[in-house]
């Protein structure tokens, strides 16, 4: 039961996590703000950046703020599912006789950093969709319950893409934002250097538990949404289809899918918890505007005319919000 | 409400320029008599119904002040607390309190009035527009002024014309009675022209008061006769002659003339000074009791000095060309015209050309006739007729005939004339417009005493079959359908379907 002091705390625990994150972590806010909301609305991240902009480093700092187990994954083509999963193994029992015994994999565990995820196959990938979904595996017949909270953070490498492995569609679907891991700031790298110096490392401290995650995700679905805010969502992730009559003019011309309802479910909870970061009592279209790529980047897939003449995804969102804010629906 | 006030009024005013922008473009494609106060009054005609429309479409309702109050950065507090109005759940709650207290917070210099950026715009783009305009030459304003000015000038002259009409009526010396009658006709006449609108209906009128002035003519013509008839059944030498006068009959007339010639042929000496004194005296009075305008009078009076001339033995010819003189005079009398009211006849022409839009104030021109001779007896006769013109100049119509007697001739005419009131480059379709350069014509008649058949030479001429322009027949033909209407009794339900044809075409 949400009560009226879980509301009232609620933007001043974000912002103290925020503030122990700032601890370990130099600049990035807007990607710290993307995997925080992430996390309080329930959903996985696909951070995408090229090697040591602190992806693994954000998600042991998670882990550390939060008090909560965490383990990394680093995917590799000859990773198996099992290695992720856990699997059953013959163990003796004291009375001499054997017996099957599940082994947990890494994916036992509340942060669950999945590592250049796009270098695994498409199978392992896969072993991943039902703990990403239903927060559930499933070995040697026997669905597992994985510990709640559950927090998949999954990265990938813009750059070489030989013998990579594309996340199909699906897989992508899950994730409730993709998020570009910017190059930091020439002051920012100053910062970084400057840190790694320092004798102790880690200086973040614990300050909310798992149970405090769950609360304010809790406290976040009450959030009333305006009717002007709700449509513009749908509007938004409609106009992102590009055969259908609501489809934007942008979106018949880049795109060649849209967006799933996975997408406004993102929009409208991801906007909750923005608003309730920013102090506000209701999700507005600010917030949606705001989070709109985060959402929408990996669920439309561009065409070809796009790819050839460099149109991004981003590009494309940008184009359906201004198409939006002319027909007076954002 | 300030801010939808401003908007409905831009809104109007919009709307009003617009207004008075459309009506002045129009009148540079449409032949309107445009004036400014006409795009005033179309511009503030519109102006108030679009005020009062704007005020009550554009007055906001909760959702729009909603809404324009989250566009001051609330971010759709507002909205989200009129959507959850009825919502008494805790996050309902707080999301009010939220919101209440970012309104209160909100820095009052931010609610500002927000002008209609657009509206007022265009509303200075129609003002711009509208001055511009003005200084855009419009050929249709000038064409209308032109017209206009021509409209008065014919109205002028229509009043010159009646005042110029009453002054001859009165120099005309008609008997009180009548010239009571003719002036009433006049004064119809004036009243009439005033109510027509059109150039049809005034010759219409003009024609009613021509009929009037023509019938009063001949009964001046035949008062004449009977006045100067009974004061020459007095004498006994011209007993005859006044008798036949005050019959009125032309050919009495004309056969008493005659037996007065060959009985002066018939006497000598004394007697037939005796009997020229006496008639002389007897045309003398005769003349003094007519108007002094009066044809029959002034030939009586050339009669009576060629008489006594001849009495005293002095200039013999010139009593038959006072006879010639004297015939002429009763023939036209018998026939109804006074020579009294020449100058009315003529005005009334005037009056027509300048009704119809075609005349000048000179009343030359060409004009053509057609005449029809009818004769009666042996012999060879001639007859004339008299045609009437349409337009800038009179028609004459001539007639021939064959025969003895006296032929008479109906001639109507057909004038070409220039008007600015009916499109002189529409042309229609004449099928006979005689005159102008060509073989000379012949009509055939029957066999002469050689075998040869006789020949009447018609002159030069040829027949132009061909398109003449509009302007030129219609007032012509108009009236030309109206007469036939009078005479021809056509029934009453078809009177107004080609009355209605020829306004039709005008």
């Amino acid at each position: 039961m949400v009560t009226e002091q879980d509301i009232r705390a609620f933007h001043g625990e974000l912002m103290r996590i925020k503030a122990e994150i700032g601890k370990d972590m130099v600049g990035q806010e807007d990607i710290v703000d993307g995997v925080l909301i992430a996390m309080v609305a329930g959903g996985n991240v696909l951070l995408e950046g090229v090697p040591g902009l602190g992806k693994t480093r954000l998600v042991r700092t998670l882990g550390r703020v939060f008090d909560l187990p965490f383990s990394r994954i680093q995917f590799t083509p000859d990773l198996m599912p099992a290695d992720v999963i856990g699997t059953n193994i013959v163990v003796r029992d004291q009375s001499g006789g054997a017996r099957f015994s599940f082994q947990p994999g890494p994916i036992f565990s509340s942060i669950v950093l999945a590592d250049e995820i796009n270098r695994a196959t498409p199978k392992t990938q896969s072993a991943l969709l039902e703990a990403m979904q239903e927060h559930t595996v499933t070995a040697g017949g026997q669905s597992r319950r994985l510990p709640e909270p559950f927090f998949v953070l999954a990265t990938q490498n813009p750059i070489e893409q030989e013998g990579t492995y594309p996340l199909p569609e699906a897989q992508m679907d899950r994730f409730f934002f993709k998020l570009l891991v910017p190059f930091p700031t020439p002051g920012e790298l100053v910062d970084i250097v400057l840190m790694t110096q320092k004798k102790e490392d880690q200086t973040s401290q614990r300050c909310a538990t798992g149970e405090d995650l769950l609360r304010m995700r809790e406290v976040a679905r009450g959030i009333p949404v305006a009717d002007r805010v709700m449509r513009a969502a749908v509007s938004l992730v409609a106009a992102t289809h590009p055969k259908s009559e609501l489809g934007g003019e942008a979106a018949r011309k880049y795109l060649r899918y849209g967006a799933s309802p996975r997408a406004a479910q993102a929009l409208i909870f991801g906007a909750k918890v923005r608003a309730l970061m920013k102090g506000r009592m209701n999700a507005a279209l600010e917030d949606i505007h705001a989070l709109a790529c985060a959402v929408l980047r990996h669920r439309v897939a561009l065409n070809f005319e796009a790819v050839t003449t460099g149109v991004t995804p981003d590009a494309v969102i940008g184009a359906l919000l201004e198409e939006q804010a002319g027909k007076g629906d954002g | 409400m300030a801010e939808a006030f401003v908007r409905a009024l831009a809104a109007a005013f919009c709307a009003g320029a617009a207004a008075s922008l459309i009506v002045v473009l129009a009148s540079h494609i449409l032949p309107w008599g445009m004036d400014w106060r006409y795009a005033l009054i179309a511009g503030a005609s519109l102006f108030v119904p679009a005020l009062a429309a704007g005020l009550i479409l554009m007055r906001p309702g909760e959702r729009d002040v909603a809404r324009r109050v989250d566009a001051l950065g609330l971010c759709e507090r507002a909205e989200t607390m009129l959507d959850y109005e009825n919502d008494d759940g805790i996050f309902a709650r707080m999301q009010r309190e939220d919101a209440l207290r970012a309104l209160e917070l909100l820095p009052k210099s931010r609610l500002r009035l927000s002008m209609p950026r657009r509206s007022l715009a265009l509303c200075l783009l129609l003002a711009a527009a509208l001055c511009a305009m003005s200084f855009v030459p419009n050929g249709n304003q000038d064409a209308i002024a032109e017209r206009r000015l021509k409209e008065e000038t014919d109205r002028r002259r229509e009043r010159e014309l009646l005042e110029k009409l009453e002054e001859k009526i009165d120099e005309a010396g008609l008997a009180d009675e009548l010239e009571e009658k003719a002036k009433a006709v006049l004064d119809e006449l004036q009243k009439a022209l005033e109510k027509a609108g059109t150039p049809s209906e005034k010759l219409a009128e003009i024609s009613k008061a021509q009929d009037k002035l023509k019938t009063l003519e001949e009964e001046a013509a035949k008062k004449e006769l009977e006045n100067a008839g009974k004061a020459l059944e007095k004498s006994n030498a011209a007993g005859e002659l006044g008798e036949a006068m005050r019959k009125g009959g032309a050919k009495g007339m004309e056969k008493a003339l005659e037996d007065m010639q060959k009985e002066l042929e018939g006497l000598t000496g004394k007697e037939r000074s005796e009997r020229l004194g006496e008639l002389a005296g007897a045309m003398d009075e005769a003349a003094g009791g007519l108007p002094d305008s009066s044809s029959i009078g002034h030939a009586m009076s050339e009669l009576a000095d060629a008489l006594r001339k001849a009495a005293s033995g002095d200039g013999g010819n010139e009593v038959g060309e006072g006879f010639e003189r004297l015939e002429k005079a009763l023939g036209e009398a018998a026939g109804g015209k006074s020579a009294a009211l020449d100058d009315v006849r003529q005005l009334m022409e005037d009056l027509r050309r300048a009704a119809a839009g075609q005349g000048g104030s000179e009343s030359g021109g060409e004009g053509q006739g057609e005449g029809q001779g009818e004769g009666e007896g042996e012999g060879q006769g001639e007859g004339e007729g008299e045609g009437q013109g349409e337009g800038e100049g009179e028609g004459q119509g001539k007639g021939k005939g064959k025969g003895s007697g006296q032929g008479e001739g109906q001639g109507s005419g057909a004038g070409a004339g220039s008007g600015e009131e009916i499109d002189k480059y529409e042309s229609i379709y004449d099928p006979s417009l005689l005159g102008g350069e060509g073989d000379t014509e012949y009509v055939p008649g029957k066999p002469g005493e050689n075998g040869e058949p006789q020949r009447i030479e018609m002159g030069d001429a040829e027949v132009r079959r061909g398109m003449i322009p509009y302007g030129e027949v219609y007032g012509s033909y108009v009236e030309k359908a109206r007469r036939a209407m009078d005479r021809e009794g056509v029934p009453e339900g078809m009177r107004d379907v080609i009355e209605r044809y020829f306004s039709s075409l005008s």
